[in-house]
C-alpha cells in the first residue's frame, strides 16, 4: 500500500503575508516513486471577522461569540476597474493562485510555465461544470447556492450550524481550511503516475504564488426575505429585508410582501446559523423596536409543546403552524417598553438583518503550505517520461479605435494546440481592453486559412475549434457555456455573465516549425488593444 | 438481437389486496426462470405507497415526509439475498441499515439537481426536504381546480442496491440453470424511521406499501456461466459518548476496498420528528486517524485535522464517489446533511476478517456525553461468483 | 501534410423549405455536424426541441439511394434532447441545442432552465444563436462508420434537410415569426491516402435506424373508460430493438394558452400523463408486460432502463405536484418546477410522460393495447380549452429497426435485416 505524505515547504517560517509569494518544495533523491497525478499543494488558511467592528451606535457590546460566514475573494488586478468587478467570479481552478511555476531535477528543467493562472483559468473554464464548482469543497470560493431567498452560500472557512439540538446546541466555529491545488492543474507533468526520484534525483518545485491578490471578504449581506407568520392573536411577520452592505438603510423587495407564508421547507433553507450576528428592529409607529444587535444562540425545531412566544423575556420567536417550524433564540430582550409586546404586521414587519463586520477588520492568515503526495517506497517506473508542456509567448498591441490586429507567430515543432488569452494589465479573467467586443478572427497555418470564412467570436465555429483543441490537450470537455461562474448569480444577474474570451487553435502535428497567422477584428467602434499571450502545447520528454 | 422477457413477481407471502405491507413486515420474492439468465442490474421493486396520519390521508398542511435523498428506499430497513436452491445455494449478503447506505451513496455522487432524471424521480427522490413531503401526497388530475381529483396513490419503482444490481461491468448474466433460484427478502422499516416531520410527533403517522412486486429482465441461457463480480457491504455500528472514540472493528468480509462512515445523534435516531437517516455532522471534528493491524504507518501517514480534507476522503471512499459532483458541501453540512467520513484502501482489497481496522476520532464538543453520536461504518466488499 | 482538414461547407441548394449539401471530397470522418439557425425579432426556441424544431425530415443519399433518414425528426430530436443527464444538458448541450432542458435551482429553490439563448434578428448559422446538429444522432448509420468514403463507396453523397415552417414546431411563443438561415456543414476531410484506401474496402454494414409509425386515439368523455387495441403495421417483418411511445394532444392549437400565442408547458411537444392510463404491447400475439403498465414510477424506471438517462422535471411525469391543483396557488413551493407568476403550479407538470421498452425481436404482428379514463373535463388553466387528459391524442411510436447496406459491384443495396 502506498503512503500519503505531507512535505513542508522550504519557507520555514510559513510567513506568506503581504507580497511574500514564493513557495518551494523538494522531492529528495531516492525518496520513492511519486504519483504526481494524485498529489497536490495544500494551503492551510483561516479567514475571520472581528465582531467588535460590527457594532453600530445602537448596538450592544459584542461578546466574542459571533461567527461570520467569511470568504476569500480573488482580485485578479490589484486596482480598479476590474478589482471589484471580478471579486466574485468563481475561479474554475485553484491553480489561479499560482502565477509562475517551475519543476527542475538533476537532468534539467522538467517544466517551466509562466502565467499558470492565466492559462489554467481560461483552460479549465471548459473543464469544470457548474456542479463541479459547487461540489469542490477544497476550492477558494464556493458558488452561490440555494440558501432560500438569500442568494448566499456557506463557505468552508467556518463550520456553521443551522439546526441543532435544543438542550445541547453545537456552536458554530471559524475553522482552518485547506485549499488544494492539484499538481496536474499546475504542471502537465503532474499527470504522471510514476515519478521516480531514484532516476531524477533531487527535484525542486518552485512556485510564485498570487497570495497578494487574495483578500478576506464577506458576502454582500443581501438577505432577501424569509417568511414567518405570527401566531393568531399576535400577528408577527418576521422578514429579512434586502439591504446593501450594512449602510444603515433598508430597501424592501416588492416581491417579498406578496409571498408571505409560514412554512420552512427544510433545514437547508434556513438562512440563519448559531453564532450569527443580526440586528433586530421594527419600524411600526406604535410598536417600534429600536434596532439592537444580537447573536443567535440557538436554532432548533419547534416541538409544538414548549411555551415560546414572541413577547416573553429571554425567549425567542416561535413560529406556530404545522410545518417546518424553527425557533430562533436571541441574546437579550426585545420588548417594547411601553406595551410589553412586540407586534409585527404585514406592513411593519419585524426586521432581522444580518450584521457584518467592517471590511477593514476581516483578517486572513495563511498558516502553512505543504505538498501532499502519494508515494510508494519502490516501483518500476519508466526511465524516460513522455509528457507535454506549454511554451509561453507574450505580445502587446497598441490600443486604438477599430484596430485590426494582425500578427505572425512561430509554432514550435511537435505542437498540437495553441491557447490564446487576451488580458489587460497582467490580469487573468479580464479580456484586453475592448476585446470583450471581438467580432471575429481568422487563423492561418503556414499561410493556409483554417476556415473559408471568419470565425465569429463565441459562435459555433469558435466553439468547435475549442472542442478540437481541448481534445488535443488531452482534456474531456465538461462545459461549453463559455463563461465564468459568478458568485452572486441569480436570475436577475443572468445578463451580466462574464464570458471567457479565449481563442484555441488545434494545430496539425508536425516535426517542423510552422507559422501561425492571426487576424482579430473588433466590433465596429470599439477601442481595442492590450496584451495577448500564446500558450503553445508541445510534446516533451525527460 | 436477444429475446428479452420482462418478469413480474408478487411476494410469496403476499397479503390480501388493499391491505398492503407496513412496518416490520417481511416481504419475500422468489426469482425462477428455467432456461434463462437474469440480466445484470435489472431487478426493480415496484409498488404504491399510502401514508396516513391519525388514520387519514395527508393534507397539504401535514408535515409528514420521507427522506428526499433516498425516496422509497427509506421504507426498507434491510435486504437479504440468497441463492435459495440449486448447485450454489448460499446466503450472499445481509444488508443492514440499508437506507442510510443509500443516502450516503446518493450524497457522494449526486448534486442536488441531478434528481431531474426519470430513474431517480421514479424512486420518489427529490431535491429538498420539502420534496419528501410532496412525493407522498396523493396525486391528482390535470384538470383545473374545481374538478381535480386526488385519488391516486403515489407509485414508486426502486432499484435496490443488492449485489445483483451492483454487478461490476463485464460480469456475465446470472444463469438460473447453473446457479439456482434466487430469494430476495426485505424487512420494512419502522414508521418512525421511514417518516419524519413535525406531523409525526403524535406517533400516528404510518405507511403501507401496496401492490408490491419485484420485476426483472431475463434473456435466453447460452449454456455458459462466466464470472460475476458484485459489490456489497458489511455493516458495523458504534458510538461516541465522549470527545474521543477509538473503534476497533473486525469485519466479516474478505475483500474490503474502503470504509465509509456517517453519524447521527442518538436522540435523533429514535426521534419521531427528526430524520433518522440524516447524515449529520460530527460536531467540531478535531482529529481523525485510520489504522490497519494496529499501526498508523500505512497509507495516510498524518492525522486528518481539516474538515474538508476529511469530507473529501469520505466522498472518495465510496464506490462512485465523485469529488466533482456531490452534495457534501458546507451548505448541506450546516443543515445536518451531507457529512461523510472514511477512507479508501488505495485500490487494494483487504481481508478484514483476520485483522482489525481502527478508527480514532476526536471532537471539541464538550457535551458529547449528554448527546452521544452513533457511528455507522460501512465496509465496501466485493464478491465473486 | 496534415491528415485531416476541417471544412465548412455551404449548402448547394437552400430555400425556406429545404437545404442540400453535397460532399465532393474523397473521404470524410463520420462526425458530421450541421449548424442551424432560425432568426427572429425575439423569443426563444422551443424549450423542448430547441433549434431542432426546424427540421421536418432529413435524408442521407448516395447516387440517389437513400442510405438513412429520419422523418418528423423534430419530434425524435426532442426525445434525444431529453435523453441525457441534467448536468450534461446544462453544461454541454444547452449551447448546442438552445433547448430549455437542463434544470437548475435559483434563489427561490424551484427548478427551471436558466439563461436561455434567445433568437435574434439577422443572425446566421455562425452566430451564437445557432445550434449544432450532430448528424449521428439523427442518422444512426454514421455511428457504424469511422470514415465515409465518397470517392468509390458512397459517391455523390448528399444530405437533404426539409424544414418545418410552422412556428408552432419551432417556438413556444408565436409573437415573432422565424426565418430559417442558411445552414453550414462542418466536417473533417480525410487527406491520408492510406486511410482513404482502407475506407474503400467497405462491403457492408448493419445499423439500427429510427422509424416511426403513428395512431390517433379519439377524445374521451368525462368519466368514461376508453379502451383501444390498435394494430400498428409500420414495423411488420422488421427486427426491432428499442421502442419509444410519445403522446401529442390534438389539434395542435390545444397546446396554447387562451389567445393562442403562448404555449402551455412544452407546447406541441407535450406528452401528457393520462388519467388511469394502462398501456401494453402485443408483439407476435404475446403481451410484453404481464400486466399493463399503469404506475408512473414503473414506467419511468423502464424508460430509463431502456434508453438511459432521461432529463425529466420533478413532477414532469406525474399529473400533479402532490395535492396542489392547477388554477390554485401552490402550497408546495420548493423543489418543484418554477411556479407561475401567480404562484400556481407550473404548466409543465405532467407533460413529460414517455413509455420506452426493449422489444428485441422480429415483429410480425404489433398491437397497441391502450386504455384511459376521462376525468371530469375542465381546461387546464380554467379558461382555455386544453383538456390534457380528455383530448384526442396522436400517439407516435419510434423504433430502432435493423437495416443493412451491401455494396456489390459498385452498387449500394439498402434493405431491412
Amino acid at each position: 500500500m502506498d503512503s500519503i505524505v505531507r512535505i513542508s515547504s522550504n519557507q520555514a517560517t510559513n510567513d506568506f503575508s503581504g507580497n511574500k509569494n514564493n513557495v518551494s518544495f523538494n522531492l529528495d533523491s531516492n525518496s520513492g516513486v511519486y504519483d504526481l497525478s494524485q498529489s497536490y499543494v495544500a494551503i492551510n488558511v483561516r479567514v475571520s471577522g472581528n465582531e467588535d467592528s460590527a457594532l453600530t451606535t445602537t448596538g450592544a457590546v459584542g461578546d466574542g461569540s459571533s461567527v461570520f460566514n467569511t470568504m476569500f475573494q480573488f482580485n485578479e488586478l490589484p486596482s480598479a476597474p476590474r478589482a471589484a468587478a471580478n471579486a466574485f467570479l468563481v475561479p474554475p481552478t485553484t491553480a489561479i493562485l499560482v502565477r509562475n511555476a517551475q519543476m527542475v531535477c538533476s537532468k534539467g528543467p522538467v517544466e517551466v510555465l509562466n502565467r499558470v493562472d492565466q492559462l489554467r483559468t481560461n483552460e479549465y473554464v471548459f473543464m469544470k461544470s457548474k456542479q463541479a464548482l459547487e461540489s469542490h469543497s477544497n476550492g477558494i470560493i464556493l458558488p452561490s447556492s440555494r440558501r432560500r431567498d438569500t442568494g448566499n452560500s456557506l463557505q468552508p472557512y467556518s463550520e456553521l450550524v443551522s439546526v441543532s439540538d435544543k438542550a445541547n446546541p453545537v456552536a458554530s466555529q471559524a475553522k482552518d481550511h485547506e485549499i488544494r491545488i492539484p499538481l496536474k492543474e499546475i504542471f502537465n507533468v503532474g499527470n504522471q503516475k510514476m515519478y521516480d526520484t531514484s532516476i531524477y534525483q533531487n527535484t525542486k518545485i518552485a512556485l510564485r504564488m498570487n497570495f497578494d491578490l487574495l483578500s478576506a471578504a464577506q458576502q454582500g449581506g443581501v438577505m432577501e426575505t424569509t417568511r414567518f407568520l405570527g401566531i393568531a392573536t399576535n400577528p408577527f411577520n418576521g422578514e429579512l429585508r434586502a439591504h446593501t452592505n450594512d449602510s444603515g438603510g433598508t430597501v424592501a423587495l416588492s416581491t417579498a410582501l406578496s409571498e408571505n407564508f409560514y412554512n420552512l421547507f427544510g433545514n437547508e433553507t434556513i438562512p440563519y446559523w448559531i453564532g450569527q450576528k443580526i440586528t433586530v428592529s421594527c419600524a411600526d409607529a406604535t410598536h417600534a423596536v429600536a434596532a439592537k444587535i444580537t447573536t443567535i444562540t440557538a436554532l432548533y425545531p419547534y416541538d409544538g409543546v414548549s411555551d415560546v412566544g414572541p413577547y416573553e423575556a429571554g425567549k425567542g420567536f416561535a413560529v406556530p403552524g404545522n410545518r417546518g417550524r424553527i425557533v430562533i433564540e436571541f441574546d437579550g430582550v426585545y420588548d417594547n417598553p411601553t406595551t410589553g409586546t412586540i407586534v409585527g404586521t404585514n406592513a411593519d414587519p419585524l426586521i432581522m438583518k444580518e450584521t457584518l463586520p467592517g471590511t477593514t477588520t476581516l483578517t486572513r492568515s495563511l498558516n502553512k503550505i505543504e505538498l501532499v503526495c502519494k508515494r510508494s517506497a519502490s516501483g518500476s517506473a519508466p526511465a524516460k517520461l513522455d509528457y507535454t508542456k506549454f511554451i509561453t509567448e507574450e505580445d502587446t498591441f497598441p490600443v486604438s479605435a477599430n484596430a485590426v490586429l494582425q500578427r505572425y507567430y512561430s509554432i514550435p515543432p511537435n505542437c498540437d494546440a495553441i491557447v490564446i488569452t487576451m488580458v489587460k494589465g497582467g490580469g487573468i479573467f479580464t479580456a484586453a481592453a475592448g476585446s470583450e467586443a471581438v467580432k471575429e478572427y481568422r487563423v492561418t497555418i503556414n499561410g493556409d486559412d483554417i476556415s473559408n470564412r471568419p470565425i465569429t467570436m463565441h459562435g459555433q465555429l469558435h466553439k468547435n475549434l475549442i472542442a478540437q483543441s481541448l481534445n488535443n490537450l488531452g482534456h474531456q470537455q465538461q462545459s461549453n457555456l463559455n463563461e465564468f461562474l459568478q458568485f452572486n448569480f441569480s436570475t436577475a444577474n443572468a445578463s451580466a455573465l462574464h464570458k471567457a474570451n479565449t481563442i484555441m487553435i488545434p494545430v496539425p502535428l508536425s516535426a517542423q516549425t510552422q507559422q501561425l497567422g492571426l487576424e482579430i477584428v473588433p466590433v465596429n467602434g470599439v477601442t481595442f488593444g492590450g496584451q495577448l499571450t500564446l500558450f503553445k502545447h508541445v510534446m516533451a520528454s525527460i | 438481437m436477444t429475446d428479452i422477457i420482462y418478469h413480474s413477481v408478487k411476494a410469496s407471502n403476499d397479503l390480501s389486496s388493499g391491505v398492503g405491507f407496513s412496518e416490520f413486515n417481511t416481504i419475500d420474492f422468489n426469482l425462477v426462470a428455467a432456461g434463462r439468465k437474469l440480466m445484470v442490474n435489472s431487478i426493480r421493486l415496484c409498488g404504491q405507497v399510502s401514508v396516513q396520519s391519525a388514520g387519514a390521508d395527508l393534507t397539504a398542511a401535514s408535515d409528514v415526509k420521507i427522506d428526499h435523498k433516498i425516496g422509497a428506499h427509506g421504507f426498507f430497513e434491510s435486504f437479504q439475498c440468497e441463492i435459495s436452491q440449486g448447485p450454489k445455494a448460499q446466503v450472499l449478503e445481509n444488508l443492514a441499515s440499508y437506507p442510510r447506505f443509500v443516502s450516503m451513496a446518493d450524497c457522494v455522487s449526486r448534486n442536488e439537481i441531478d434528481v431531474c432524471d426519470a430513474s431517480l424521480l421514479s424512486e420518489l427522490r427529490g431535491a429538498t426536504d420539502a420534496s419528501g413531503m410532496t412525493v407522498i401526497q396523493n396525486v391528482g388530475t390535470l384538470s383545473a381546480s374545481a374538478s381535480a381529483v386526488h385519488d391516486a396513490l403515489p407509485s414508486f419503482a426502486i432499484k435496490p442496491m443488492l449485489c445483483f444490481n451492483r454487478m461490476v461491468s463485464g460480469s456475465d448474466n446470472y444463469s438460473f440453470n447453473a446457479n439456482g433460484s434466487i430469494r430476495i427478502s426485505c424487512n420494512l422499516a419502522r414508521s418512525a424511521h421511514a417518516l419524519y416531520g413535525q406531523g409525526c410527533s403524535d406517533g400516528t403517522a404510518t405507511y403501507s406499501l401496496q401492490n408490491v412486486r419485484l420485476t426483472y429482465v431475463s434473456i435466453p441461457d447460452d449454456g455458459k456461466q462466466g464470472k460475476m463480480m458484485m459489490d456489497s457491504y458489511a455493516f458495523i455500528k458504534s458510538n461516541m459518548i465522549s470527545t474521543q472514540a477509538n473503534v476497533q472493528a473486525r469485519v466479516p468480509a474478505r475483500a474490503v476496498s474502503a470504509c465509509s462512515i456517517s453519524v447521527v445523534s442518538q436522540s435523533n435516531e429514535t426521534s419521531l420528528t427528526n430524520n433518522s437517516y440524516a447524515l449529520e455532522q460530527l460536531p467540531q471534528l478535531d482529529e481523525l486517524n485510520f489504522s490497519f493491524q494496529d499501526t498508523l504507518t500505512n497509507y495516510i501517514t498524518y492525522t486528518i485535522d481539516d474538515l474538508q480534507d476529511a469530507i473529501t476522503r469520505g466522498v472518495k471512499s465510496f464506490p462512485g464517489g465523485d469529488a466533482l459532483n456531490n452534495s457534501c458541501n458546507p451548505n448541506q453540512q450546516s443543515a445536518q446533511r451531507g457529512y461523510i467520513l472514511g477512507t479508501d484502501f488505495d485500490g487494494q482489497v483487504i481481508d478484514l476478517s483476520g485483522q482489525k481496522f481502527g478508527l480514532n476520532l476526536k471532537s471539541l464538543f464538550n457535551n458529547m456525553n449528554n448527546d452521544p453520536r452513533l457511528l455507522f461504518l460501512y465496509f465496501h466488499n466485493q464478491m465473486i461468483l | 501534410m496534415s491528415l485531416l482538414k476541417t471544412v465548412y461547407l455551404d449548402p448547394e441548394l437552400h430555400s425556406v423549405s429545404k437545404s442540400e449539401f453535397r460532399l465532393h471530397g474523397r473521404a470524410y470522418l463520420s462526425d458530421l455536424k450541421i449548424l442551424l439557425n432560425a432568426s427572429s425579432a425575439g423569443n426563444l426556441y422551443s424549450e423542448a426541441a430547441g433549434v431542432y424544431g426546424c427540421i421536418r425530415h432529413i435524408r442521407l443519399l448516395s447516387n440517389g439511394v437513400e442510405l438513412d433518414s429520419c422523418r418528423f425528426a423534430n419530434y425524435w430530436m426532442t426525445f434525444k434532447n431529453l435523453n441525457n443527464s441534467n448536468k450534461d444538458n446544462i453544461n454541454l448541450r444547452r449551447k448546442l441545442t438552445h433547448s430549455g432542458l437542463g434544470y437548475e435551482f435559483d434563489e427561490k429553490m424551484t427548478f427551471g432552465a436558466r439563461a436561455l439563448q434567445g433568437q435574434a434578428a439577422t443572425t446566421t448559422a455562425e452566430s451564437e444563436t445557432a445550434g449544432v446538429l450532430y448528424l449521428s444522432e439523427i442518422l444512426p448509420v454514421l455511428n457504424e462508420l469511422v470514415i465515409i468514403n465518397t470517392e468509390s463507396v458512397f459517391p455523390n453523397l448528399r444530405i437533404v434537410i426539409e424544414y418545418n415552417n410552422d412556428d408552432k414546431l419551432q417556438k413556444d411563443n408565436l409573437t415573432n415569426a422565424s426565418t430559417i438561415s442558411e445552414p453550414i456543414l462542418m466536417c473533417s476531410e480525410v487527406l491520408s491516402d492510406s486511410d482513404v484506401a482502407a475506407s474503400a474496402k467497405l462491403d457492408g454494414l448493419q445499423w439500427d435506424t429510427i422509424e416511426v409509425d403513428q395512431v390517433i386515439i379519439p377524445a374521451v368523455i368525462a368519466t368514461a373508460t376508453q379502451h383501444v387495441i390498435q394494430k400498428i403495421n409500420g414495423f411488420d417483418n422488421k427486427l426491432v430493438s428499442r421502442m419509444l411511445l410519445v403522446k401529442q394532444t390534438l389539434p395542435l392549437t390545444k397546446n396554447y394558452l387562451t389567445g393562442g400565442i403562448e404555449s402551455l408547458g412544452y407546447g406541441v411537444y407535450n406528452s401528457f400523463v393520462q388519467y388511469k392510463e394502462k398501456i401494453n404491447f402485443n408483439i407476435n400475439s404475446k403481451p410484453v408486460f404481464q400486466t399493463p403498465l399503469e404506475e408512473q414510477g414503473q414506467k419511468a424506471q423502464i424508460l430509463h432502463d431502456t434508453w438511459g438517462k432521461c432529463n425529466i422535471l420533478p413532477y414532469g411525469n406525474v399529473s400533479s405536484q402532490g395535492l396542489d391543483k392547477q388554477g390554485v396557488v401552490a402550497t408546495n413551493k420548493v423543489g418543484v418546477p418554477d411556479l407561475q407568476p401567480s404562484g400556481q403550479p407550473s404548466y409543465k407538470i405532467g407533460t413529460q410522460d414517455f413509455v420506452g421498452f426493449a422489444c428485441s425481436k422480429r415483429v410480425n404482428n404489433f398491437e397497441l393495447d391502450y386504455s384511459r379514463v376521462g376525468p371530469t373535463d375542465a381546461g387546464m388553466d380554467g379558461s382555455n380549452t386544453l383538456k390534457a387528459q380528455n383530448d384526442s391524442l396522436m400517439i407516435r411510436l419510434y423504433a430502432e429497426v435493423r437495416k443493412q447496406i451491401e455494396i456489390k459491384n459498385g452498387k449500394i443495396l439498402v434493405s431491412y435485416a
